[in-house]
């Protein structure tokens, strides 16, 4: 990876930018997508969230690791020409094999958790969203979800823009569930409990086993940081934020 | 007001993460005086349940969440990297033998 990775060519990182168009500068160059486009964003969080990725590099610039910047590049180049509603999909379409709807049935004690861990989100799914959802039968590997869920949460998911979406479909990916970074989306999770939800299995089998730092801790810490930039990005663009409105009347 | 002091502890902790070593300079002390005006413009509401300020500690926590998990991370990955491939001669030299000199 490092062998591929381009060496720091820059010194200082700025920002530019008014009205909901920031940019970043690398000593007075404009950051630009893979494809050649500017780098713009529409708030100033989210630049400095890049500026600061870019400011922290040290020798190389592993961009596999900065994943804010790789998300505006994402939504900015959209290199699979996804649409909202090919996003939407994708996400929803986690769903037949969510990782919380899979519980195992042995060792008791890791089914008993996993039950009762994901049984209160998968009720606060129900009854946000008044949809049924329902665990897996086991022994199967695919869950069947009912039609009507799917299409109450594609409406739900197609409320929002391209960004969230982008930002959600992020998260999604990094946890194999929907389920979990929905619930991360409407702030019902953080996400340390996002990861470590999506963990439950591997995190009992090292505590039976034992702790590998390099292994387990380093997962974890890559899901949570996923995670977490997958929600910034969703909220910051998101346009429902009291937050972004009150800067739009600012500006 | 009951979200005082954590939102004062989340500052503390998102300052102290953009206090990283690898940027001393740059668009850092504009992001500090971002975080610092922010915080400020938001504690004198005299709401109980501010709507906004509710979104932006969130937004701070998602934020401090993120750079976190991301130092730790890299720190992990720089302290179990890889030396590479071992020469032949350090192979040897870890069951305590030597290569002949003019190996041919």
């Amino acid at each position: 990876m490092s062998a591929l990775a381009r060496r720091k060519f820059y010194k200082s990182v700025s920002i530019a930018g008014s009205d909901g168009k920031w940019e970043v500068n690398l000593d007075h160059r404009k950051l630009k997508t893979p494809d050649g486009r500017l780098l713009q964003v529409p708030n100033k969080e989210l630049a400095l969230g890049v500026a600061f990725e870019w400011d922290s590099v040290t020798e190389h610039i592993q961009t596999s690791q900065m994943h804010l910047t790789g998300l505006c590049f994402t939504v900015l180049d959209n290199p699979h020409k996804r649409t909202d509603k090919d996003l939407a999909e994708k996400i929803t379409g986690y769903l037949d094999t969510d990782t919380v709807l899979f519980p195992v049935e042995h060792p008791t004690e890791l089914a008993e958790a996993q039950r009762r861990e994901w049984g209160a989100v998968l009720e606060w799914v129900r009854h946000r969203f008044g949809v049924d959802l329902q665990p897996a039968e086991s022994g199967s590997l695919v869950c069947s979800v009912p039609q009507q869920t799917l299409d109450v949460l594609q409406e739900y998911l197609l409320t929002h823009n391209t960004w969230t979406l982008t930002g959600l479909l992020f998260a999604v990916e990094s946890v194999r569930s929907t389920v979990l970074p929905l619930a991360a989306l409407e702030r019902k999770l953080v996400p340390r409990e996002v990861a470590r939800l999506s963990r439950l299995e591997a995190e009992y089998q090292a505590d039976v086993w034992g702790r590998v730092e390099w292994a387990h801790d380093v997962d974890s810490l890559d899901t949570e940081a996923r995670v977490a930039a997958g929600m910034l990005v969703a909220h910051l663009c998101s346009s429902a934020t009291a937050h972004n409105v009150k800067h739009k009347h600012a500006g | 007001m009951s979200a005082g002091p954590a939102i004062k502890q989340l500052v503390h902790g998102l300052l102290r993460e953009l206090h990283s070593p690898a940027s001393r300079h740059g668009v850092l002390g504009i992001y500090r005086a971002h975080v610092m005006d922010t915080a400020r413009r938001f504690r004198v509401t005299g709401e109980e349940h501010c709507r906004a300020r509710d979104e932006l500690a969130h937004l701070g926590a998602l934020y401090h969440s993120y750079l976190s998990s991301r130092r730790r991370h890299q720190l992990l990955l720089q302290t179990y990297k890889g030396g590479g491939e071992r020469t032949t001669a350090d192979t040897a030299a870890m069951v305590g033998f030597k290569l002949p000199h003019d190996p041919r």
